[in-house]
């Protein structure tokens, strides 16, 4: 049974087709990648597969189960994370607030809790503050800690946004032009993360732009024109594809 | 976090003592000797610690989760009213079912939460200026249907013969009375901040802060953001109908004159002036506006002019108050620039 | 009383909200926010009318002209003052703001004009009398108040058609960030629209006053009738605006021969309710424009 499976996924905004039966695959422990040129719909399916967007038809199934639809914290709660193209980390709260927001079934963020179960709130929270000092060491933000999440500088913020994600523990990571504006030593640094935590059993679905580094990522490519799937393949097969040539460079092949 | 935790639960406790401390004096022959000159200011106190109440529940609902509330009245409203009609025996005019007053508090609590719960189902799909409409609106509403019905409502007049425990107890000794109820609600107030400052400063107030920052953001973390909006809208309504219904047994009657958008806005002054999002400086906030509403009565005898025209230079300055704050001091007086402030879009 | 006679009323009250709707949705759409001290311009209407009808002894046209010129000016000084400086700020500080400036200027009418009701002097007005739909009456200031409404939607439309500052307003309620990228000149455009808003509203005021009487509380009366109008054409479009205003006015005056008598006041209620439930099935309104959740 495949981790995610998305099949014949169709969205249309106002007459404009954005999705036009898109099905896609990936199985556990895979890094795939998802390119395709401007306006193919690679974020318009990233939307409706995390919740973001509710497609007109067409099914998409996590862990076995039919979750189209759904609203995304349903989907956070199930393992399906993802991150956001422009980073948006909350910047009325800190570095570390940002993280400790994410931890997912905590006793103390429900009202009941916080008034008849200290004790495990206390605890929980204990926890939750390490884990997210863990994520900050990681991710080199550890002296960033109590800085407010607005004064960081983009690549920074870029991390951040990954290790908010990984605070919810995510069976699949969907990651939204994670390089897009990113030099490349912190490229290498953020590819080497992925790299590390797929041997630990991560699944990702990247969606990039910069397809030199996504290449060297990746297991597997899929190309996304005017709609819908049209190449899924290594990265070495995808790219020197005709239909793909075709797609990026409009037929002057 | 652990280190305010002590604090709160040391407001709390005060508040019980001072509860206490209200039943003793009622409860026993004791009769508080207070200079007639300062009933008045013990009066002042009634209404500063009733809005208090008030200012804390809106606070929730803006300073905590961004939810721009400008009908917070109509719970104070729905509260009172309902404790009204529940407690009120043989009125003259309106309906009364004349039950004890316990039943009156919890009725008046109840039908907040009612409505708070129907207001907050509908509404809270909706951008901020327009859920500011929507309330606005439905307190408008709810002051019309009272003042139409009024074979149940007594209409413009109200209702009379509310109960009054307090003045029960106190033998109708005004001495007694003003301070058991100054005493009591102090008391009610301060348990009420403790239990809301626990709220805010758990877990809890970090996903509310989260919403009010980006609750798309928050959703996608895993946060249910609609149940937190209703649920804060909940409780924030449900303690405007507690003081909703303390304020009618206080007073022993209920009007709509009592209920009108002033009380709003003066509570939007109030917590904008001072910082929302932070308990203990709205209350700080709501006390300089009480303190400028008390200070300028004064001024009412050297104002050259008729009665109206006072009246509306008061509210004239309520009104540069507003924009002030807004354009100068968006954040307010305590408030933190780095985390809030009105305009922050 | 009948029907027809309720739509009738309807159609006079629609006419007056209506004037005012569009003003209000050409705010609401460019300039991007909801003004909450519109109901005082159009009160600033109807007392520059009471002021032009005691001073000059000007005929019912230039009367007309005057206030819609007055208004227009006093409207755009009081944003120029309070609104157009935090424009950028975003709509909830701009509502509450004009919440505030809302208060202002209604006290401060009331601390100078006093809170009396004020009549207009008119000549008695002719009543007409048709057997028609069961026999209805209508009289030469209700027939006005509809002839000029009519009037200004035509003159509006050709603003908003023929001309090129009507032309750049459309772009700019549209679509913003198009229009700035294609050298609209928004600052300009947005004056344009707080002095042709302001004008309508004042006329609007004018016209309730003409009809009833002038009060400080006269235009905050109406502001929710307004919005909702507003709202239920759909927030942002003034053809909608006129169409849902129409459709309160004839709301409320039949829910008023509907309704039991001690439920009369309730009229003003419906439209609210109205409001809600319009905001809550069909946001949008009946040109269907963005006002949900973002």
């Amino acid at each position: 049974m495949s981790l995610l499976e998305v099949d014949g996924l169709r969205k249309s905004f106002k007459g404009l087709v954005a999705l036009d039966g898109v099905d896609l695959t990936i199985d556990r422990g895979e890094v795939v990648g998802l390119i395709g040129p401007n306006g193919a719909g690679k974020t318009t399916m990233f939307n409706c597969m995390t919740g973001l967007l509710e497609p007109d038809d067409g099914t998409v199934r996590f862990g076995g189960e039919d979750v189209t639809g759904r609203p995304s914290h349903e989907l956070a709660n199930r393992g399906l994370v993802r991150t956001f193209q422009n980073t948006r980390e909350l910047t009325s709260m800190t570095v570390a607030e940002n993280v400790k927001l994410a931890a997912p079934g905590h006793p103390g963020e429900r009202a009941t809790g916080v008034f008849t179960r200290p004790a495990a709130v206390d605890r929980h929270e204990q926890q939750t503050a390490d884990r997210a000092a863990e994520l900050l060491e990681l991710f080199d933000l550890a002296e960033l800690t109590d800085e407010y999440a607005g004064n960081l500088s983009g690549g920074q913020r870029k991390l951040l946004e990954i290790a908010r994600a990984l605070m919810l523990d995510p069976d699949l990571l969907l990651l939204d032009e994670v390089f897009a504006g990113v030099n490349p030593t912190l490229t290498n640094e953020i590819m080497a993360h992925i790299q590390q935590l797929n041997r630990d059993g991560m699944t990702f679905l990247v969606i990039e732009h910069e397809i030199q580094s996504l290449s060297e990522l990746v297991d597997r490519m899929v190309v996304l024109d005017q709609g819908t799937d049209l190449v899924s393949g290594t990265p070495d097969e995808v790219l020197n594809d005709g239909r793909v040539i075709n797609a990026y460079f409009g037929g002057q092949a | 976090m652990s280190g305010g935790y002590v604090s709160r639960v040391n407001v709390g406790w005060v508040g019980v003592g001072l509860v206490v401390l209200a039943l003793a004096i009622l409860l026993s022959p004791f009769v508080p000797d207070v200079p007639r000159a300062t009933l008045f200011l013990f009066e002042n106190a009634v209404t500063y610690l009733l809005f208090g109440l008030l200012i804390l529940g809106l606070n929730l609902h803006y300073g905590w989760a961004g939810l721009i509330n400008f009908g917070h009245v109509v719970f104070f409203a729905v509260g009172s009213y309902t404790a009204a009609l529940l407690t009120v025996q043989d009125p003259l005019t309106g309906v009364g079912l004349g039950l004890p007053w316990p039943v009156g508090v919890g009725g008046g609590v109840l039908a907040a939460v009612v409505v708070g719960a129907l207001l907050g189902v509908s509404t809270l799909r909706l951008r901020g200026d327009f859920l500011a409409v929507v309330t606005l609106a439905s307190a408008e509403i709810f002051n019309q249907v009272v003042i139409s019905l009024e074979g149940i409502t007594g209409g413009e007049t109200g209702l009379l013969g509310v109960p009054q425990p307090i003045n029960d107890l106190a033998g109708g000794n005004p001495s007694t009375v003003l301070v058991t109820t100054v005493l009591l609600l102090a008391g009610l107030l301060a348990v009420v901040y403790a239990a809301i400052t626990r709220l805010t400063g758990s877990p809890y107030g970090r996903v509310l802060r989260a919403i009010d920052d980006d609750d798309q953001v928050t959703q996608a973390l895993g946060k249910d953001v609609f149940s937190y909006k209703l649920n804060t809208f909940i409780y924030g309504a449900a303690i405007a109908g507690f003081a909703g219904t303390l304020h009618a047994m206080y007073i022993g009657a209920v009007s709509p004159a009592f209920y009108t958008v002033e009380v709003t806005v003066v509570l939007w002054i109030g917590m904008l002036l001072a910082g929302a999002g932070n308990n203990r400086a709205v209350l700080g906030g709501l006390a300089v506006v009480e303190l400028v509403r008390i200070g300028t009565r004064f001024l009412n005898d050297t104002f050259p002019g008729a009665a109206y025209q006072f009246a509306s230079f008061r509210f004239i300055v309520l009104g540069v108050l507003l924009v002030a704050v807004i354009r100068y001091k968006p954040e307010g007086i305590w408030g933190d620039a780095d985390r809030q402030g009105v305009g922050t879009e | 009383m009948g029907l027809a006679q309720n739509v009738v009323f309807g159609l006079v009250t629609g006419s007056y909200i209506a004037v005012a709707a569009v003003g209000f949705t050409l705010i609401y759409g460019i300039n991007d926010m909801i003004n909450f001290a519109y109901g005082e311009y159009m009160t600033i209407g109807a007392y520059v009318g009471l002021l032009v009808g005691f001073f000059l002894p000007a005929g019912p046209v230039v009367s007309i002209l005057l206030v819609i010129a007055v208004s227009a000016v006093a409207g755009w000084l009081v944003a120029r003052v309070f609104f157009i400086p935090i424009k950028d700020t975003g709509p909830v500080p701009l509502l509450l703001t004009s919440i505030g400036v809302g208060y202002i200027l209604r006290y401060l009418i009331q601390g100078i004009a006093g809170p009396d009701l004020r009549f207009f002097e008119f000549q008695q007005s002719q009543t007409f009398r048709t057997e028609a739909l069961g026999g209805v009456f209508v009289n030469t200031n209700q027939l006005t108040i509809i002839g000029i409404a009519v009037l200004v939607f035509g003159v509006t439309h050709l603003l908003l058609t023929r001309t090129d500052v009507g032309l750049a307003m459309r772009a700019l309620s549209k679509n913003n960030d198009l229009a700035r990228v294609s050298g609209v000149p928004i600052d300009n455009i947005q004056r344009y629209v707080w002095l042709l808003a302001s004008g309508l509203a004042g006329l609007s005021g004018y016209l309730i006053g003409i009809q009833r009487a002038a009060s400080p509380f006269m235009g905050f009366n109406q502001i929710l009738i307004v919005l909702t109008a507003a709202i239920l054409g759909g927030a942002g479009s003034a053809y909608g605006a006129i169409a849902g205003s129409y459709i309160i006015g004839v709301v409320m005056a039949t829910s008023v021969g509907v309704l039991p008598s001690w439920a009369t006041e309730l009229s003003t209620a419906v439209a609210f309710a109205v409001l809600i439930v319009v905001l809550l099935v069909r946001p949008g309104g009946i040109a269907s424009a963005e006002v949900r959740e973002a």
